[in-house]
């Protein structure tokens, strides 16, 4: 027996198993001499393991062959690599600005919070090239400038430009981003609607810029309010959140229609609310009942009576309302779908109120979530791979605590120690995350928990709790010191673009939401010109692929809440908005 | 005394646990000299770039994606090389920086993939390096490399085309010595399996061709 695999001989389901295993090891290192023996003894009096033997043989041959094909690295690669060094090292010195690269200092600066309004900055190009490419490009129809139907609309070589006075008409730029969905409850249902995002405005512009144009409008069957919707990865289905009058929160799978590319009627405009009746709904949020369709439509809104229905045909979805969750309190918005798809987790509380909040877990195709933690102090931070993060108190029964977050597998329920942040929020490649460094108080009436002192910061995020404070200053790298009420973190799938929604904290419903670039090798965030800053808006936004879509409260003259999209590209960050929809509620 | 790795800013070029411990030397000193650093970056990757990017870009099949990881190898290792015991051991814990950097973009790609509105990061059209490369290789025995699990294949690639053995396989593949041990026979067979299903197919397609060129000639079958 060979003393280097300790297998016993009774773990080979034969003896051609186990002579195929000892051949291939033997080409890694000798094995023991009766082994050794045994092997020669067999492959002799065995054709077909000899075949497998000579195939290994063979095809490590074939294997060592290919070393003669070494390829050259490309001549620049040391300069390349050395330049990103010393901007590393540069970066370290005690917050010292780096001053090796004139250009990019230029284009990309680190902003203390609340400055980054006053400063002129230009978006940084990131790598990826997303097409939403297979639909049919529409000519945009723009309504102030019109400069003739069909024509292309101008294509800016660079960035835009900054320094264009207020009157200058606004020049459209193409962007490669993934299409935007939501829903907009009415009285007559749910409708469904994506866009897909060719063109945006700067924002100094994006009072003339094209509305954005739906590309299809669809009813959903849902039959109640729901305040929150979140896609799987696949985009096929959501989790809604919905509001029974009685029982609290229901959470409940839909499956999302397709996008109708193929449609042979034109596509509908953004008017994506199926009616404009007053709602009477009781659980609208203020200023529901003043929406009159009529209502001040902006000039920007492309007109297109040619479609007079905004709604294709409606087509209810057939598949049976599924309710995974109900009799519940949904707390917080960082309810979200693992990366794979697999895997969905919220945090919640009775709906009586009787416990505090637990994470739940809902593993997709099952019938119901079940409750992963149940010490009524524990919070969904995010997800990182596989494993969810969960965060509470270190004592739960004081009235501030330090926090503490653990990695759980949901399948297993193993538990690992993470470390002192409060509900980090991990990037998909799992180098950072944004988290509350400090401490978490109760919250009075509830029996919930909120940050108390400290900060929402970028910290270098590793799985095995040592999370450190990023290189740089603090103004580099922290959101805000304020987060009294929610908050909430989203990083789009390069890991390089992440928005915050900071909740206000007496209005739990509105917020204000940041778009960050994140500059991975000097740690640090960045915004860029014309991404949003601090722009109100509703909890629940989504990024990705290139874009931002948020949604803007209800204005005070009873304006519906409209759907925004930042999107960017080579040629910078521009918005694209919707007309005003009813109760409009992105799809994350 | 212990010095907890965030005390001196170490942290594992990926974010999981490493094999590789904080070395005892730079940790204690409580200090990353970053000119050290930055020196031994450099005389690294004079010794070691070439070998490096040929993983890489074995393992990834695009030669623009295995310079940028190359980079990024380096790079990683600048920024860690606190947590280099011994400097003797400098190439096995790079091919580990590179093996997680190549395991961390094929996830990511794995990722990315669920997402319905991604599309390809870099250029779909193939550049006329990456055919130069198609060609070189051997078109089966890639092929068969492809198909087989990726830790699979950067265990034969390590052993056979990359010469680490023993604990520098262990070291690079961040697993025992035993499971590296493991991985390698089970890659022997797995790529076994892929080669004969890529012989098959391509003598299935060998004789669809022929046929179709001769077609006044039965299959050699019927004689």
């Amino acid at each position: 027996m060979s003393p280097r695999l300790r297998r016993r001989p009774d773990q080979w389901a034969d003896a051609h198993e186990r002579a195929r295993a000892r051949a291939g090891e033997r080409l890694d290192g000798p094995l023991g001499l009766a082994e050794s023996t045994w092997l020669d003894e067999h492959l002799a009096g065995c054709p077909s393991c000899a075949a497998v033997a000579a195939a290994y043989e063979a095809d490590r041959q074939a294997l060592r062959a290919l070393r003669d094909d070494q390829p050259e690295p490309p001549r620049d690669l040391w300069a390349r690599t050395a330049a990103a060094i010393e901007q590393l090292s540069l970066d370290s010195g005690a917050g010292v600005e780096a001053t090796s690269n004139e250009q990019r200092r230029r284009l990309l600066n680190g902003l203390p919070l609340g400055a980054m309004s006053a400063v002129a900055v230009v978006v940084v190009v990131i790598g990826a090239t997303i097409l939403s490419n297979g639909i049919t490009q529409r000519s945009s129809a723009t309504a102030s400038d019109a400069a003739g139907a069909g024509a292309s609309p101008v294509v800016s070589n660079g960035p835009p430009d900054v320094a264009s006075g207020p009157g200058a008409e606004p020049t459209p730029f193409k962007v490669g981003a993934g299409d935007v969905a939501w829903i907009d409850s009415g009285p007559n249902g749910v409708a469904f609607s994506t866009a897909q995002v060719t063109e945006v405005c700067p924002a100094e512009g994006a009072s003339g810029c094209p509305a954005i144009s739906d590309q299809s409008s669809r009813t959903l069957a849902l039959s109640s309010r729901t305040r929150t919707i979140i896609g799987s990865p696949t985009r096929k289905q959501a989790v809604a959140i919905a509001e029974d009058t009685t029982a609290g929160d229901r959470l409940i799978v839909v499956q999302l229609p397709r996008p109708n590319t193929a449609s042979p009627s034109p596509p509908a405009t953004a008017s994506a609310s199926p009616s404009v009746e007053p709602s009477n709904v009781a659980s609208e949020p203020p200023d529901a009942s003043s929406l009159p369709s009529e209502g001040p439509s902006p000039s920007v809104m492309v007109s297109e009576s040619a479609s007079p229905s905004p709604l294709q045909t409606p087509e209810p979805t057939t598949a049976a309302e599924l309710a995974i969750a109900s009799g519940i309190q949904v707390v917080g918005e960082s309810a979200a779908f693992s990366s794979d798809g697999a895997w969905f987790a919220f945090t919640a509380r009775p709906g009586d109120g009787s416990a505090g909040p637990d994470v739940w877990v809902w593993h997709v195709g099952a019938p119901k979530a079940d409750r992963l933690t149940d010490d009524g102090a524990s919070y969904f931070a995010s997800w990182s791979g596989d494993r969810a993060v969960v965060s509470r108190p270190v004592d739960s029964t004081a009235t501030s605590s330090d926090a503490i977050s653990v990695l759980i597998d949901p399948a297993t329920g193993d538990t690992q120690e993470l470390g002192k942040l409060w509900r980090p929020m991990v990037d998909p490649s799992g180098r950072f995350a944004i988290a509350w460094e400090g401490t978490v108080e109760r919250a009075h009436d509830t029996g919930t928990w909120v940050p108390g002192r400290g900060r929402l910061a970028l910290v270098a995020w590793s799985d095995d709790g040592d999370t450190a404070g990023p290189k740089g200053s603090d103004d580099q790298h922290v959101v805000t010191d304020k987060a009294r009420g929610d908050f909430d973190v989203r990083w789009d799938e390069t890991g390089e673009w992440v928005a915050v929604w900071v909740g206000d904290e007496r209005e739990a419903n509105i917020g204000r939401l940041t778009l960050y670039h994140v500059d991975t090798g000097r740690e640090r965030l960045e915004t860029a010109k014309d991404a949003p800053a601090e722009v109100p808006a509703l909890p629940g936004f989504s990024i990705g692929s290139s874009r931002l879509a948020w949604a803007t409260p209800r204005g005070q003259g009873g304006e519906g809440s409209r759907v925004q999209i930042a999107a960017w590209s080579n040629d910078g960050v521009g918005i694209v908005e919707s007309s005003p929809g009813e109760d409009v509620r992105i799809i994350r | 005394m212990v010095l907890e790795p965030s005390a001196v800013n170490l942290r594992d070029p990926l974010g999981r646990p490493s094999v590789i411990r904080p070395g005892r030397g730079h940790a204690m000193s409580g200090v990353w000299d970053r000119d050290e650093a930055a020196i031994f970056v450099e005389s690294v990757f004079g010794k070691h770039q070439g070998e490096i990017y040929a993983y890489l870009l074995r393992m990834m099949r695009d030669p623009e994606v295995a310079a940028d990881m190359t980079q990024d190898t380096f790079i990683k290792a600048y920024k860690n090389y606190a947590t280099l015991e011994k400097p003797e051991n400098a190439r096995a814990w790079l091919y580990q920086i590179a093996h997680r950097v190549a395991l961390d973009e094929i996830r990511r790609r794995k990722i990315v993939r669920f997402l319905p509105w991604s599309g390809e990061a870099r250029g779909s059209a193939p550049s006329a390096e990456h055919l130069v490369m198609e060609a070189r290789l051997s078109g089966d025995l890639q092929r068969a490399l492809e198909r087989i699990p990726e830790r699979q294949r950067a265990a034969l690639l390590l052993a056979e085309l990359h010469d680490l053995t023993g604990l520098e396989l262990a070291a690079a593949l961040g697993v025992s010595h035993v499971a590296a041990r493991a991985l390698l026979t089970r890659a022997r067979e797995s790529l076994r399996q892929a080669l004969a299903a890529e012989r098959e197919a391509d003598a299935l397609a060998d004789a669809a061709r022929d046929a179709a060129r001769d077609p006044g000639r039965p299959a050699e079958v019927d004689r």
